[in-house]
C-alpha cells in the first residue's frame, strides 16, 4: 500500500515537473529572442508616417511629440512634471493655437481647456512625453477637431476620413484578370510566395470590408485581407503563379497569370519598347515576371542578348534599392528607396513631356536583384541608364561606371561578356556625364563626377550614369523638380545630338 | 485533497523550474553583453617589438573627395599575410580614430589577409566594418579603394584584389560598392590617381 503511494506520488511528481519544465522551455526562447519593432501608422491628409510603439508596465505608449508634430507644426514644452503642447488650430486654419497640456505620471490631461482622461498615465521618458495608445482618439479628436477611425489591434490610425476602400472585380477575359481599384495611388510592397501573391500597404491606408472573398474562377481561389502591426496585407491565392502590374496612375493594380518561363524573353523585348508606358511600365512586368521565374534566367548570364530594339531613344531609369533593402537611413522613417522612387517617377513624368520613351525598372516597393536589373536594361537595350540615389550629403554627385579590371577597348557590335558589358560603352557614359554636369551647371547647381564601382553599372550595356542626390532629414536639398527637370534636359539635348526623333 | 509534503515538493520544483529560467536569461544577457564587448573592440595595433617599417597608406578625404598618399612607421610581422593583415589595420585604425577623415564604425577591422602565389590578396574584413558602414556610393567605394590600393603600394608585386565579409562572398559592400568583381590594382591605382 505505502509501496503504491509512493509510486503515485512520484509519478503525479514527475508529471508535474515535466509539464512545468515544457512550459518554461516554451516560455523561455520568446522571452530571450528579440522580436519584430511594433509600430503605429498614421493616415493623415497632410501626412503619411509610422512610428515606434514601446510597452510599459503593460500599456502601449507612442511619442506624443512624434505623433502630433507631422499633424501641424507643434511645439512641446516641459515645466517640470507639466507638459504644455501648442499647435496651430486646424479648425481656424492657423489663424489662432489650440492648446493641450499633460502631466507626467497622471491620466489627468486637458486639450482646449476641457479635463480629459487617458487610459494609463503619461510618461516622461528620456525627456520624451509618451502617451497611452489606447484611447488616442480622446486627446486627438478634440486636438485636431477633426474625425479619427483607430483600428487599435492593428495600430493603424486614420485621421479626417484618410482610408480607402479596397474595390476588385474579376475580369473573365482570356486571359482573366483580377482588378484592384484604390480610390488613390497606391504603392504597396509585392511577394510572390508560390501561387499567392502578396501586396503589403504600410503607407496607403487601404481596408476592406472582406477578410475572406472566395472567388470560384479556375486561376483564382480566393483573396485574404489582414491588418497587423500598422500594415494592410491583401493576400491573393491562385491556382498558378501570379503577376502584378500597376495601371490608371497606380490607382489600379491588375493581376493576373504570370507568363510561363518560355514566354518570358520572346515578350519583354516588344512590350520594353512602349513609347508612352504606363506608370508601371511593362519592362517592370518584365522584370517581376523574371523575379517569378528566377530558375528560368541565368543568374550570372555570360553575355548580353542583342535583340533589335524598336523604340529609336530610349531612357531606363533604375530607382536604387527597393523592398527590404532600404539602402541608405536619411532619417528613422525616409530611406533611399523612398526618395530614388519619387525622383524616378519625376525624371520619368519630364522625359515623357519631352516625348522621350521611359521605362522605369520599378515603380513600386519591391525587390530587384542586380542581376534582374541587368537583364531588364540590357533586353530593353536603352540609350541611356540612369541609376538614381539618395544620401545624407551636401553635395550632387554624378557617378561614371569604373571597371574593377583594365580591359582593351570592345567592339559594341560584338559577343559583349555579361559581366564588363560597360567597357564598350565607357566612353559615351563619360560623355553623358559631362553632358548632366553642364546641364546642372546652367542651373547654378554644383555637381561632382567621379568613378564609381556601385553596382548595376558594370553590366550595363548603354551609355550609364548613377545620379547620387543630397539629402536631409526635410527631404532632398535640391528641390527634386529642379533635379528631374535638369536631367530630362541634358537628356533631351543628347537626343537631338544624336538624331533621334523627337 | 494533495498532501502537505507533495505541495511543498511542486512549490520546490516550480521555484526551481523559474529559478533556472532566470539563470539562462541572465546568461544569455552575459553571452550578449560578452559578444558585444568583442565586437566593440579596435584593432589591435602591431606589435612593438622590432624594427620600424614604412608603410604607405592610400588615405580618403571624404570632405574633399580626394585621396592622399600618407607615410607611416610600424613594426610588422615578417610573414607576409600576417604583414598585409598589420598594413590594413593600420589603415583601419586610421579611419576609426577621432577626427576621422574617412569615419568608419567602431569595431571595424581585418578578419584576414591571405596572399595566394603573391599576385593575388583576398582581405576579409570583419562585420562590423560592413555593417556599421555609411550607406552611399563615394563612401563605400573610398574604403573600397583605399583598402586596396594601400595593400597594392606595400606589396607591389599584387596584380588582383577579392574582398570579403567574415569569409563569406557579398553583393555590395553596403549597398552601393560592388563586391562581387575581383578588382585589378592597376585599375583601381589609376582612377586613385585621378583623384589625388
Amino acid at each position: 500500500m505505502a509501496v503504491s503511494m509512493r509510486t503515485n506520488l512520484l509519478r503525479q511528481l514527475l508529471t508535474a515537473f515535466f509539464c512545468l519544465s515544457l512550459i518554461a522551455y516554451q516560455l523561455l526562447p520568446v522571452a530571450a529572442s528579440s522580436s519584430e519593432p511594433e509600430r503605429l501608422s498614421i493616415y493623415a491628409p497632410q501626412a503619411r508616417y509610422n512610428l515606434p510603439v514601446v510597452d510599459l508596465d503593460g500599456h502601449l505608449y507612442v511619442g506624443a511629440f512624434e505623433l502630433i508634430e507631422p499633424l501641424g507644426a507643434a511645439a512641446l514644452k516641459v515645466e517640470g512634471p507639466r507638459w504644455k503642447l501648442r499647435m496651430p488650430d486646424p479648425k481656424t486654419q492657423g489663424r489662432t493655437e489650440v492648446e493641450a497640456e499633460f502631466h507626467a505620471g497622471s491620466t489627468a490631461a486637458r486639450v482646449r481647456g476641457s479635463g480629459i482622461s487617458l487610459s494609463a498615465p503619461a510618461r516622461d521618458e528620456n525627456h520624451r512625453l509618451l502617451l497611452p495608445l489606447h484611447g488616442i482618439g480622446s486627446v486627438l479628436i478634440p486636438l485636431l477637431g477633426t474625425n479619427i477611425v483607430f483600428h487599435e489591434a492593428a495600430r493603424r490610425l486614420f485621421v479626417a476620413g484618410t482610408a480607402e476602400i479596397i474595390s476588385s472585380d474579376l475580369r473573365q477575359s482570356d486571359p482573366p484578370a483580377l482588378m484592384l481599384h484604390f480610390p488613390g495611388a497606391v504603392n504597396p510592397k509585392i511577394d510572390s510566395e508560390g501561387n499567392s501573391l502578396k501586396l503589403s500597404f504600410t503607407r496607403d491606408p487601404v481596408i476592406s470590408f472582406t477578410e475572406n472573398r472566395l472567388l470560384n474562377d479556375k486561376l483564382f481561389n480566393s483573396t485574404t485581407f489582414a491588418e497587423d502591426n500598422g500594415t494592410a496585407t491583401l493576400t491573393v491565392h491562385a491556382s498558378a503563379p501570379l503577376l502584378a502590374t500597376f495601371a490608371d496612375a497606380g490607382k489600379t493594380i491588375v493581376i493576373a497569370a504570370a507568363p510561363t518561363p518560355a514566354s518570358v524573353t520572346a515578350s519583354a523585348p516588344v512590350t520594353t519598347a512602349t513609347a508612352a508606358p504606363a506608370p508601371q511600365t511593362a519592362l517592370e512586368s518584365a522584370s517581376q515576371t523574371n523575379a517569378s521565374y528566377g530558375s528560368s534566367l541565368p543568374s550570372s548570364p555570360q553575355a548580353a542578348e542583342r535583340l533589335p530594339r524598336t523604340a529609336s531613344f530610349l531612357v531606363v531609369i533604375d530607382p536604387a534599392h527597393g523592398g527590404s533593402d532600404t539602402g541608405a537611413r536619411i532619417t528613422p522613417s525616409v530611406h533611399e528607396k523612398d526618395i530614388t522612387l519619387s525622383m524616378g517617377r519625376r525624371l520619368r513624368q519630364e522625359l515623357q513631356a519631352r516625348h522621350i520613351a521611359v521605362t522605369m525598372l520599378r515603380d513600386s516597393d519591391t525587390n530587384l536583384s542586380f542581376d534582374q536589373r541587368e537583364i531588364a536594361t540590357n533586353l530593353a537595350r536603352p540609350t541611356v541608364f540612369i541609376s538614381l540615389h539618395a544620401e545624407p550629403a551636401t553635395t550632387l554627385r554624378i557617378y561614371t561606371p569604373a571597371l574593377p579590371a583594365a580591359l582593351a577597348t570592345i567592339d559594341r557590335n560584338s559577343f559583349i561578356p555579361w559581366q564588363t558589358a560597360q567597357a564598350a560603352f565607357a566612353g559615351d557614359s563619360k560623355s553623358l556625364a559631362s553632358t548632366v554636369s553642364g546641364s546642372f551647371a546652367k542651373q547654378e547647381i554644383t555637381a561632382q563626377v567621379l568613378p564609381a564601382f556601385t553596382q548595376p553599372l558594370r553590366s550595363i550595356a548603354a551609355p550609364a550614369i548613377a545620379i547620387e542626390v543630397p539629402a536631409s532629414s526635410s527631404g532632398t536639398r535640391i528641390p527634386q523638380d529642379k533635379i528631374a527637370r535638369t536631367l530630362a534636359d541634358a537628356i533631351a539635348a543628347r537626343k537631338v545630338r544624336s538624331g533621334g526623333l523627337q | 485533497m494533495i498532501p502537505r509534503n507533495v505541495q511543498i515538493t511542486l512549490v520546490l520544483l516550480l521555484i526551481g523550474v523559474f529559478a533556472s529560467g532566470l539563470y539562462v536569461l541572465h546568461l544569455h544577457k552575459r553571452t550578449e553583453e560578452d559578444l558585444r564587448q568583442a565586437s566593440a573592440h579596435s584593432p589591435v595595433a602591431p606589435p612593438r617589438m622590432g624594427t620600424t617599417t614604412d608603410i604607405d597608406l592610400t588615405i580618403a578625404y571624404d570632405d574633399d573627395g580626394v585621396f592622399r598618399a600618407r607615410k607611416f612607421s610600424s613594426v610588422l610581422p615578417s610573414e607576409p599575410g600576417a604583414r598585409a593583415k598589420a598594413v590594413l589595420e593600420t589603415l583601419i585604425a586610421y579611419y576609426v580614430d577621432k577626427p576621422s577623415p574617412h569615419p568608419l564604425a567602431d569595431g571595424a577591422g581585418i578578419n584576414n589577409v591571405f596572399l595566394l602565389n603573391q599576385k593575388l590578396a583576398v582581405i576579409d574584413l570583419n562585420q562590423a566594418l560592413a555593417e556599421g558602414h555609411r550607406s552611399g556610393i563615394m563612401a563605400e567605394d573610398f574604403t573600397v579603394m583605399s583598402l586596396i590600393d594601400s595593400l597594392s603600394a606595400n606589396f607591389p608585386q599584387l596584380e588582383q584584389v577579392k574582398i570579403l565579409v567574415d569569409g563569406k562572398d557579398r553583393e555590395t559592400l553596403a549597398g552601393h560598392a560592388d563586391l562581387r568583381s575581383t578588382y585589378n590594382t592597376a585599375a583601381v591605382h589609376k582612377i586613385v590617381r585621378e583623384l589625388q
